[in-house]
C-alpha cells in the first residue's frame, strides 16, 4: 500500500534546516493494521502529513496503492486524499457549523456522487459507528468519543483503501480511547490498511505492528521487543481555535 | 479604573494599526457625511431669528378672487403678499412695537468714479422699523428714522459688500449714493448679515442673500417702482398708469408686524377683522373672514421654505451613518474573537464578565470618540466642498450644536456598534482555552 | 454543487451572516433611492425643452437715464437693437422678450375658452411678451397655424374694442389645455374677466417656460407667445440665436455692441444655459452630494464585506485545512467562499428591495421625490451584487492558500 524509498523531507527557514526525514524507507502492505510511534519532533507527524499528500517532500520516491505520487500537482494529490485516503485527527477537525450528516458528507461532495449514492453511504458509515441517531446533531452538541466516531465515519464514507489516524485517541478518554480502536480493528478487519500515530503504548500494542519513529529514522519492532518508553506519553498540546459559532 | 481601562484600549488599538485606522476612518467618514448634511438641513430649516421670531408676525388676509381660493390645494390660505391699497391701510395700526411693509426693486447703482460702471442692484423699500424688527446689525451709522419714512427724505442703507466696492469700505455715512439718476444720502452701513434663510421675503429663493441697498417704502410712488420679486393678481383692472395698478386687486407686498405679548397680539387681530369688515363695506373682500398672523417659523412651514433636498438628505446622511456602524460592528467582531485565546486566560486568571465587557466597551468608546473627532474635522471639509458647488451661495457651518450633536453620535455610533461584540467576546469560558479540546 | 451545506452552514453562524446582509440591504436600499432620485433630477434637467438651448444667448438691459421713460424711445432703440443684433456676423436671429425662458423669473396669467361657463376654472397660463422673428430666433418648431405676420405687433387704437386682445401662438401642452378635443387654431381665448380676448394663429410643438422645474402649467410646457414691444423704462431684454459654435465670441461682443448703440443702461449677457443652471443650481448639487454618497457607500460597504470575509476566513482556517485533507481542490476552497458569499448578498439583496422600497415610500411621503423605477432596482441590486462579488475574491484566494497540512497541526 505504502512504498517509500529514500524519502528527504527539509523544513527551511531563513537560517536553519532542519531535515524532518533523511532517506526515510517504509514499506506497509495492504490490508495491515500498523502502530507509529516515537517522541516529540521525532517526524511523526511529518511522516504522516507527507504519506497522506498533505505535505510535498524533497526527494525519494513514493508509490501509494501502485501509483507513484511522487510528481503530482495539488489537483491530482487532491484526488487521491479524497478518494484513497482517510483521515482521523486528534482534534477530530469536524466543521462545527455543520451537522453530524454534513460534515459525514464533505468528502462525497467532493467527488461528484449522486444525492441518493451520498445518503446511502453516509447512513452506512453512520452505521458502523453507531451514531445513526446523532445524524441531525451539531459537534458541540456531542462528546469528545461521539465526535471522533463522526470523524472515524467522516474517514471510512469514501471506502478509502487507507486509514490515516494522528493520535485519533489523543483527546479521549480511556474507556473512548478503546471504543476508537474497535471501531479502527473492525475497519481494517474489512479490508482497509490503517496506519495510527500514536503516544499510547497501551493501544499501540492493539496493532499486529509497530513503528519506532527517532530522529526521522525508523525502529520496526515486534510486539514482544517492546522497550520501556524513552519519552513522556503525555504530550502536551495547546488547543486549536474552537471559536466558530 | 476607567482611566487603566482607557490605557489598556489604546494599548489596543495601537497592535494592529492598520486595523485600527480603518475602523476610526469608517467612524469618522460616517460621522462627516452625516454631520454635514444634518447640518445644511439644520441650517436650511432652523430658526433664522431665534430670539424673536415667536415675537415677529407676517400678517395674511385675504383679498383674494371670491370663485377660486389662493391656493386650491390648502383653502385656508390667504394670499402670501399683499396689495398696496391693504399695506396702506394696515400700517395705520399704532399697536405693533414694530411694523414695515416691503419690497423688492432693481435699481441702477451710479459709482461716483468716472471708470466705473453704472451696475444693477436689488433694493429694499422698506420702513425704518424694518432694522430694529429684524435685528439687522450696523457697523457705522443706524437706520433712518419713522420721520424719514414720512418725507420720505432721501436717505439709504447700504450693506458692507457695497460700502466696500463704493467707499473702500470706510465710515461712508453722510456720503453720496446715486441711484437711477437720483442722490440718496448714507445714513447707515451695515455689518456683516446673513440669516441662511431670507426670512423676510420668501417669495423668490428663499435663501438668497439680503438685499445689498435700503431706501424709504415711501418712494415707491414718486419713482414708480415695481417689484422685482412676485406679483400676482386676479382682476383685471383698466388702465395703464402707476396708480392704476397701485389701486389693483395685485398683491406684491409683505408685511412683517413685531407683537411683543398675548394681549398684543388679540388687540392686532381685532384691528386687522375690523379693516376687513369695513372694507367688505366698500365691496372688496368678499371671501370669508380669513386674517391670520403667522410666527416666523409657522411662515416658513407654510411657503415650504426647506427644500425637499435638504430633507432627502438628512434621511440619507442617517442612514449612511447606520450602515457605518453596522460595518464596524462586523469588524470589531471578528477583532476581539481573535482575541478569544487572551480573553480566555484573563477570564481564567479572575476577570469578570463585567469588566472584560467594560473594557471592550471602552475600546469601541474610544474608537467612537477618536473617529468622531477626526470625522468632525472632516464634515468641516466636507462642508466646504458643498458651499463650493454652490458658489458660495450659503455658508454652512458647524455651530457649536451641530458639533455637539455630531460627539454624541459618535459615542453613540460606538456604543451600539460596541455592544454586541463586547457581549460576545465577555461570554467567552475561561476554561477553553486553558485545555485541550 | 454544495449550495444545501453551504446555507445550512451559514444558518448555523447567524451572526456573520445578518450583518453583511444587513449591510448589503441597506446599501442596496440607499443607492438605488439615490440613483433614482439623481438620474430624476439630471433627467429632468437634460429633457427636450423646445428650444436652441445651446445657440442661445441672452442679453439684458437696465436702462438708468431718464431718456427711457418715453415710450417712444424705448421702441425705437428696441428696433435698433434688433437691426443691429440681426446684422452681426454669427447670428442667426435675434428677437425682444419680456422673461426669460429656464430662468426661473416669468410673466403668468390665466385664460380660458371664450365659450367656456365663466364658474370654470381657467388655465394657468405663463405668456411671452416677443417681438417679431421669435419662433425663429427661439428655434422652436410651428405645427399647426402660423407664424406672427406683420400686423400682429402693431398696438390697437386706445379705447377700441378688445384692444389689449392679440393673435397669440400656444405651445401643444397650451392647446391641449385649453381645448383638448383639438383644433385650438383660431379660437378665441379670454382672461377671467373677460376684458382680454385673444385669437390663437399658431400652434408649436414644445417650448418650456420659465418654470420647467414646477408642476404649474404642465411642468412648464403651457407657454403663450404675445406680440408685442416687450421693452420698458424698467428692462430690456434681448435673446439672440448665433451660428453652431459662435457663440463664445457673441458673447463677449455684444455688451459692447450694445453700448455702443446706446449708453445710459447696464448690460448684463448670459448663455441662457447659464440662466437654466443657475436655476436648477440647487438641483445640480444634489446630483454632485448624491453621487458621492452613492461612491463612499459602496466602497464602505466593499470594506466591510471585505472585512467580514476575511474574518471568517481566518476563523475557518482549521476548516479549510480539514477540507484539503479531505480532498477539497484550491478551486473548490475559493467557490466555497464565493458561493457563501453570493448567497448572503443574494439574500442581503432581497431584503434589500423590500427596504428601498421602504425607504422610497417614506422619501415620497416626507419629500416630494419620483417613485422609484424598477429599472433602477435592478441596477442597483446587480450593482450590490457585483460589489459583493468583488469584495469576496480577494479573501477566498486568500483562503485556497491555507495548505492542507494545517488539519494535522495541534494549535
Amino acid at each position: 500500500m505504502i512504498n517509500m524509498q529514500n524519502i528527504q523531507k527539509i523544513y527551511r527557514t531563513e537560517h536553519v534546516e532542519t531535515h524532518a526525514l533523511s532517506g526515510f524507507n517504509l514499506n506497509i502492505g495492504s490490508g495491515e493494521f500498523v502502530s507509529l510511534m516515537g517522541p516529540s519532533g521525532s517526524g511523526k507527524t511529518t511522516l504522516l502529513n507527507v504519506a497522506g499528500l498533505l505535505d510535498a517532500f524533497d526527494g525519494g520516491s513514493y508509490i501509494l496503492d501502485g501509483e507513484d505520487v511522487s510528481r503530482l500537482n495539488d489537483r491530482q494529490m487532491s484526488r487521491i486524499r479524497n478518494e484513497k485516503i482517510g483521515f482521523i485527527f486528534q482534534s477530530f477537525n469536524l466543521i462545527p457549523d455543520l451537522n453530524v450528516f454534513d460534515n459525514v458528507d464533505v468528502p462525497l461532495r467532493y467527488r461528484g456522487l449522486a444525492a441518493g449514492a451520498r445518503r446511502e453511504r453516509i447512513e452506512e458509515a453512520l452505521e458502523i459507528v453507531g451514531l445513526t441517531s446523532r445524524i441531525s446533531h451539531y459537534p458541540a452538541q456531542l462528546s469528545g468519543g461521539q465526535q471522533q466516531r463522526v470523524a472515524v465515519a467522516r474517514a471510512v464514507v469514501g471506502t478509502p483503501k487507507l486509514i490515516l489516524a494522528d493520535e485519533p485517541t489523543g483527546n479521549l478518554d480511556s474507556a473512548m480511547a478503546n471504543e476508537i480502536m474497535d471501531l479502527l480493528e473492525k475497519i481494517n478487519d474489512l479490508g482497509t490498511t490503517v496506519v495510527i500515530v500514536t503516544h499510547d503504548p497501551e493501544l499501540a500494542t492493539r496493532s499486529p505492528r509497530q513503528i519506532y519513529l527517532l530522529d526521522g529514522r525508523l525502529v520496526d519492532l515486534e510486539k514482544d521487543e517492546r522497550p520501556a518508553p524513552l519519552y513522556n506519553p503525555v504530550e502536551n498540546g495547546t488547543a486549536d481555535n474552537g471559536m466558530s459559532a | 479604573m476607567l482611566a487603566y481601562q482607557i490605557r489598556i484600549a489604546f494599548k489596543s488599538l495601537r497592535r494592529n494599526p492598520l486595523q485600527s485606522g480603518l475602523l476610526i476612518a469608517g467612524v469618522a467618514l460616517g460621522i462627516a457625511i452625516s454631520t454635514s448634511f444634518v447640518t445644511t438641513y439644520y441650517m436650511l430649516s432652523g430658526d433664522p431669528i431665534p430670539e424673536k421670531s415667536d415675537r415677529l408676525f407676517h400678517v395674511a388676509v385675504d383679498s383674494w378672487d371670491p370663485d377660486n381660493g389662493w391656493d386650491s390645494d390648502h383653502p385656508e390660505y390667504a394670499p402670501n403678499q399683499l396689495t398696496y391699497t391693504d399695506v396702506r391701510g394696515l400700517m395705520q395700526s399704532d399697536l405693533p412695537t414694530y411694523q414695515s411693509a416691503a419690497f423688492k426693486a432693481a435699481m441702477t447703482v451710479q459709482p461716483e468714479a468716472e471708470n466705473e460702471k453704472p451696475y444693477r442692484e436689488i433694493v429694499r423699500m422698506a420702513f425704518s422699523d424694518f432694522f430694529p424688527m429684524f435685528n439687522v446689525p450696523f457697523q457705522y451709522g443706524t437706520g433712518w428714522s419713522r420721520s424719514a419714512d414720512e418725507g420720505p427724505d432721501p436717505v439709504v442703507v447700504i450693506d458692507a459688500e457695497t460700502n466696500r466696492k463704493l467707499f473702500g469700505g470706510e465710515d461712508s455715512v453722510g456720503r453720496t449714493l446715486r441711484l437711477d439718476n437720483r442722490d440718496y444720502t448714507v445714513v447707515g452701513v451695515l455689518d456683516e448679515w446673513r440669516p441662511t434663510i431670507h426670512f423676510y421675503d420668501v417669495n423668490n429663493n428663499p435663501f438668497e442673500e439680503p438685499e445689498a441697498i435700503y431706501l424709504p417704502f415711501n418712494f415707491v410712488e414718486p419713482l414708480e417702482l415695481q417689484s422685482s420679486g412676485n406679483d400676482s393678481g386676479w382682476k383685471f383692472y383698466a388702465g395703464n398708469e402707476f396708480q392704476d395698478f397701485l389701486q389693483s386687486e395685485s398683491v406684491w407686498l409683505q408685511l412683517w408686524v413685531q407683537l411683543d405679548d398675548r394681549r398684543q397680539q388679540e388687540e392686532y387681530k381685532s384691528f386687522l377683522d375690523a379693516y376687513v369688515m369695513e372694507q367688505k363695506k366698500a365691496g372688496r373682500f368678499q371671501r370669508p373672514l380669513n386674517n391670520r398672523i403667522y410666527p416666523v417659523m409657522e411662515w416658513l412651514e407654510r411657503e415650504e421654505v426647506t427644500p425637499d433636498q435638504a430633507k432627502v438628505m438628512l434621511i440619507i446622511g442617517a442612514l449612511f451613518l447606520i450602515v457605518c456602524s453596522v460595518n464596524l460592528i462586523g469588524i470589531l467582531l471578528g477583532k476581539f474573537l481573535a482575541r478569544a485565546p487572551e480573553v480566555g486566560v484573563r477570564r481564567a486568571l479572575g476577570a469578570s464578565r463585567t469588566s472584560v465587557f467594560m473594557q471592550h466597551l471602552v475600546e469601541c468608546e474610544l474608537i467612537g470618540a477618536l473617529g468622531g473627532a477626526l470625522g468632525l474635522g472632516l464634515s468641516v471639509l466636507v462642508l466646504r466642498v458643498i458651499n463650493r458647488w454652490f458658489d458660495n451661495q450659503f455658508q454652512f457651518q458647524l455651530d457649536l450644536t451641530m458639533v455637539l450633536a455630531a460627539t454624541l453620535l459618535a459615542l453613540a455610533a460606538g456604543f451600539i456598534a460596541g455592544v454586541y461584540p463586547s457581549w460576545r467576546i465577555c461570554r467567552v469560558a475561561p476554561a477553553t482555552y486553558l485545555k485541550i479540546q | 454543487m454544495e449550495l444545501g451545506p453551504i446555507f445550512r452552514a451559514l444558518m448555523y453562524n447567524k451572526s456573520r451572516f445578518w450583518l453583511i446582509t444587513l449591510e448589503v440591504a441597506l446599501t442596496l436600499a440607499i443607492v438605488a433611492n439615490c440613483v433614482n432620485l439623481l438620474l430624476d433630477t439630471r433627467r429632468e434637467f437634460l429633457r427636450d425643452t423646445g428650444l436652441d438651448e445651446p445657440n442661445l444667448l441672452v442679453i439684458s438691459t437696465t436702462p438708468f437715464d431718464d431718456a427711457f421713460d418715453e415710450d417712444d424711445f424705448v421702441h425705437a432703440l428696441e428696433e435698433e437693437d434688433l437691426r443691429r443684433l440681426r446684422s452681426t456676423p454669427g447670428v442667426v436671429d435675434a428677437m425682444a422678450i419680456q422673461q426669460i425662458p429656464l430662468s426661473g423669473g416669468g410673466s403668468a396669467t390665466g385664460r380660458r375658452p371664450i365659450d367656456a361657463p365663466p364658474e370654470s376654472e381657467g388655465t394657468g397660463m405663463p405668456y411671452f411678451r416677443v417681438s417679431d422673428h421669435a419662433l425663429q430666433t427661439l428655434g422652436v418648431e410651428l405645427t399647426a397655424g402660423r407664424d406672427f405676420a406683420e400686423g400682429d405687433f402693431e398696438e390697437r387704437e386706445e379705447g377700441s374694442e378688445n384692444e389689449l386682445g392679440r393673435n397669440v401662438i400656444l405651445t401643444q401642452a397650451a392647446a391641449d389645455a385649453l381645448f383638448p378635443d383639438g383644433g385650438a387654431v383660431g379660437q378665441q381665448i379670454q382672461n377671467s374677466g373677460g376684458e382680454i380676448v385673444d385669437v390663437v394663429v399658431g400652434v408649436v410643438r414644445k417650448m418650456h417656460n420659465s418654470w420647467p422645474r414646477s408642476e404649474f402649467a404642465a411642468n412648464g410646457e403651457v407657454v403663450m407667445l404675445k406680440p408685442g414691444s416687450p421693452g420698458s423704462a424698467e428692462r430690456m431684454r434681448y435673446m439672440v440665436r448665433s451660428e453652431p459654435g459662435a457663440i463664445d465670441s457673441l458673447y463677449t461682443e455684444v455688451e459692447a455692441l450694445m453700448l455702443q448703440t446706446q449708453s445710459g443702461r447696464v448690460v448684463d449677457v448670459q448663455t441662457l444655459t447659464e440662466y437654466k443652471e443657475d436655476y436648477y443650481s440647487d438641483a445640480l448639487v444634489m446630483i454632485k452630494m448624491l453621487t458621492s454618497v452613492v461612491v463612499l457607500l459602496l466602497v464602505v460597504t466593499a470594506l466591510g464585506i471585505v472585512g467580514l470575509t476575511s474574518f471568517s476566513v481566518t476563523q475557518r482556517t482549521r476548516q479549510i485545512g480539514t477540507r484539503r485533507a479531505l480532498g477539497a481542490t484550491r478551486t473548490d476552497i475559493v467557490r466555497y467562499f464565493l458561493i457563501e458569499n453570493w448567497m448572503i448578498t443574494g439574500i442581503g439583496i432581497v431584503i434589500g428591495i423590500v427596504l428601498t422600497y421602504g425607504l422610497n415610500y417614506a422619501l415620497v411621503q416626507y419629500a416630494d421625490v419620483p417613485t422609484i423605477e424598477w429599472t433602477f432596482l435592478i441596477g442597483g441590486a446587480l450593482a450590490m451584487w457585483l460589489t459583493g462579488i468583488l469584495a469576496a475574491v480577494a479573501p477566498a484566494l486568500r483562503a485556497s492558500t491555507v495548505a492542507p497540512e494545517i488539519a494535522t497541526r495541534s494549535v
